[in-house]
């Protein structure tokens, strides 16, 4: 037990903070002790930082491993050295001519539940920058969440990764307001996940008057589909993206705010989309089988729940349940859409002859990924002039829905979690 | 009034088998469906998105229904605003939303009624002193009814001389008690409380008082969730009562405020039984289609009753199994079923519960 002899043992008698990777517990005043004894924050894209994300990558992705959760695969992936490297090079260029990025020292991640590998992309990038960080995880850890936890741990316990496992603190609190208040008065950069009510509850906890939050509220997604594009599509075509399109929606049972909830089809003229819309649901529904996902009864019911109430509330709506898995709402129009949701396979559909006037309409600030097919960039970077931050801070591929990135909600992280130091010399 | 309803209420209770009873029941049903959807624009627009072409159902299987919970969301009701009799409301357990029922005179007359038939059935015709385990508060507000309130108001007419046994602190008075019994020596009594507070409010207070309730008929309902939490069975909570107080007519009933009047109660065997005027049809949750007999599934309840709002066929958040039909032992036709517990509730994370709301 290296880690044991580098940290106290003595596991106090309130247990404010657990961590989760060693399960030793403090009082909050301890584990501030604790934290204010760690070493200084590292160099951005230290080599320490470098290579503990490529050992972190080796064992994520070993293939022994068993069962190989697509999450943490993909989380494996984007920890891979020519992966870093990519950040790495981003970063560097933000730091321009005549100014310098430097850590701004310590970050408290408030993670979210929904997506339970989150905690580790906003964390890695903190760390990459140099930053020291505690991260709230959820205590209701999933299986995946134990895989990335579990390789974590093992790895700070090799020496070669002391300073980074004095400076990195994963934890589990209580509903402890004090705790939440005391971990915010030692925050440089407080990272706020999981939607309006924890941003809101954790802004009655004030920061040092130099630190800065970092929030994410609750965000709603949508799909862009080109009916002529999928019409023309073949069965293998098809086939693939509706495989890419289950990843976007159904990885996290489609809780995760950016899998598309929305689906807009555009249509040339008067062109009807019946027969295209058929095809992909079928498509779709291929996909949920080759998966072999199951929606819970409990689900099933609160998707027929809001469907059936999106129905009575204006004429002309369409519900169409497919299956336990996927049920499809068409709306006549978007004016009585909500963007309320209960997640699990439900999708609302409509149809615009005229993308840019519709979206421009319909969007709000909520609105977050537009997952496309049949959309060129060109498309996109003209609505997204057009749209002028009214809405979709992503515009990405159907499949690419979920994949993070250092660019996201608007922010570029990796310019959060440093401060810009000038050099006019 | 329908005359397929009229009909089946004055039919004595349990008397039909299941394929007489059904046709009847698939007639009426139908024309409820028609006559929702021509009152309730609300419905039409729910039907128009989910049954397009909807003809009509050729089995009860078939009937358009309702998932329980859309009362929350949506006011169903196919009566005119100044027809509006009485609101019911219903907490329910899955959110914090309430329920709304709106009754009109008549639909609250058939379910009067309805109700009737079937305590007449199991307690006679005579009226008895009735101990209510509750508290008075409950039915504080007549136009407004939650549907604790409600299930008393509903079964207050079977009885004569209430007494509610609690205080609002749910403290038993027990001179009160004591006293309103020496006062019906000799009488049989009615006793009514929901399940949970006849064990926990009543029995575990007075198990040792030696009370004697050898002449009562207790009728309990509410589910056995917070029992079972405390692992008290059905067998615990029927041995229990009649060991303390010798009371051993014991009838537990299954039913809802959206489908008031229209309650299931258990017979002597264990079972419950539809009346006449309503069923239970028993959905598979994988494809929605009835399950066979002996399997577990998601409880659909058909009644006859709703006139002014569309709940002639819902869809339940809780879970039975049909154990036979037209062969209870204790001689009651048609459907027998016992309820297994409810739907577990969904367990998909929303976007904004990073922070852990204490339950």
């Amino acid at each position: 037990m290296v880690a044991a002899t580098r940290m106290s043992t003595v596991t106090d008698a309130r247990a404010d903070v657990t961590s989760a990777l060693t399960g030793e517990s403090w009082s909050i005043e301890r584990f501030l002790q604790q934290i204010a004894e760690a070493p200084p924050p590292g160099r951005p894209f230290a080599s320490e930082s470098i290579a503990f994300c490529e050992a972190l990558s080796r064992d994520l992705l070993d293939p022994r491993h068993a069962p190989r959760y697509p999450q943490v695969i993909s989380l494996g992936y984007w920890l891979r050295p020519a992966s870093v490297e990519r950040a790495r090079e981003s970063f560097v260029r933000l730091q321009g001519e005549g100014t310098i990025l430097v850590p701004r020292g310590r970050v408290l991640h408030i993670t979210p539940a929904n997506v339970d590998t989150m905690f580790a992309y906003s964390w890695i990038l903190a760390l990459l920058v140099g930053n020291s960080n505690i991260v709230r995880v959820t205590t209701r850890t999933t299986d995946a969440t134990r895989r990335i936890l579990d390789a974590t741990s093992l790895l700070l316990c090799d020496p070669a990764f002391d300073d980074l496992q004095r400076r990195n603190h994963i934890v589990f609190t209580g509903h402890d307001d004090r705790v939440s208040r005391q971990l915010s008065s030692v925050a440089d950069v407080r990272v706020v996940w999981g939607g309006d009510a924890t941003i809101e509850h954790f802004r009655e906890f004030p920061l040092p008057a130099r630190g800065r939050d970092v929030t994410f509220p609750n965000r709603h997604s949508l799909a862009i589909l080109d009916a002529d594009a999928i019409r023309r599509a073949d069965e293998h075509e098809l086939g693939a993206l509706a495989d890419h399109f289950f990843n976007d929606a159904y990885w996290f049972d489609q809780a995760a705010c950016s899998s598309p909830r929305l689906l807009i089809w555009v249509a040339r003229h008067a062109d009807r989309v019946e027969d295209v819309r058929l095809r992909f649901r079928d498509a779709v529904d291929s996909a949920i089988r080759r998966r072999a996902y199951e929606a819970e009864t409990g689900v099933v019911l609160e998707k027929m729940v809001l469907g059936l109430r999106t129905a009575a509330a204006a004429d002309g709506i369409r519900y169409v349940r497919d299956s336990n898995e996927a049920t499809w709402v068409e709306l006549p129009d978007l004016a009585h859409y909500e963007r309320e949701h209960c997640g699990g396979g439900l999708f609302f559909e409509f149809v615009t002859h005229d993308l840019e006037e519709d979206l421009v309409g319909f969007l709000d600030p909520a609105d977050q990924t537009a997952a496309c097919y049949g959309v060129d960039r060109n498309l996109a970077l003209t609505l997204a002039r057009r749209i002028n931050g009214r809405g979709i801070d992503r515009w990405v591929r159907i499949g690419e829905a979920l994949t993070f990135g250092s660019v996201w909600d608007g922010y570029d992280l990796l310019e959060e979690f440093a401060r810009r130091v000038l050099v006019d010399l | 009034m329908d005359p397929g309803l009229t009909e089946l209420l004055e039919t004595e209770q349990y008397s039909l088998r299941a394929p007489a009873k059904e046709a009847l029941l698939l007639g009426a049903l139908n024309r409820l469906t028609a006559h929702h959807r021509r009152r309730c624009p609300e419905y039409a627009r729910i039907l128009d998105a989910a049954y397009p072409g909807l003809c009509e159902a050729s089995s009860i299987a078939d009937v358009p229904y309702l998932p329980v919970a859309l009362f929350k969301w949506v006011q169903l009701k196919s009566v005119d605003d100044v027809d509006v009799f009485k609101v019911m409301t219903s907490s329910g357990t899955t959110s914090s939303a309430v329920s709304r029922i709106y009754l009109d005179v008549e639909t609250a007359t058939a379910q009067t009624r309805a109700l009737a038939s079937i305590v007449t059935h199991y307690l006679g015709k005579k009226r008895r002193p009735m101990l209510i385990i509750d508290h008075p508060g409950v039915i504080k507000d007549r136009k407004e009814v939650s549907a604790r309130g409600a299930g008393i108001l509903g079964m207050m007419s079977y009885g004569r001389d209430h007494l509610y046994a609690l205080d609002a602190d749910m403290q038993v008075d027990r001179a009160a008690v004591d006293s309103w019994l020496a006062s019906h020596a000799g009488e049989e009594l009615l006793i009514f409380g929901f399940t949970f507070m006849v064990w926990e409010y009543f029995y575990e207070i007075l198990r040792e008082n030696g009370l004697d309730l050898s002449r009562a008929t207790l009728v309990h309902s509410g589910g056995w969730k917070k029992l079972a939490d405390r692992a008290v069975s059905k067998e615990t909570f029927r041995t229990g009562l009649s060991r303390a107080f010798g009371l051993t007519r014991v009838h537990d009933f299954y039913g809802m405020v959206e489908q008031v009047g229209s309650v299931f109660f258990e017979c002597p065997a264990g079972y419950f039984h539809p009346p006449n005027f309503a069923d239970v049809l028993i959905r598979d949750p994988r494809t929605w289609r009835p399950a066979a007999i002996g399997d577990k599934g998601v409880v659909e309840v058909v009644s006859l009753l709703p006139l002014s709002y569309p709940g002639h066929a819902l869809l339940t958040e809780d879970i039975a199994v049909v154990e036979g039909v037209d062969d209870c032992e204790c001689g009651r036709m048609g459907k027998r079923f016992r309820v297994n517990g409810r739907v577990p509730k969904a367990e998909i994370r929303g976007c904004s519960d990073t922070y852990e709301h204490r339950d």
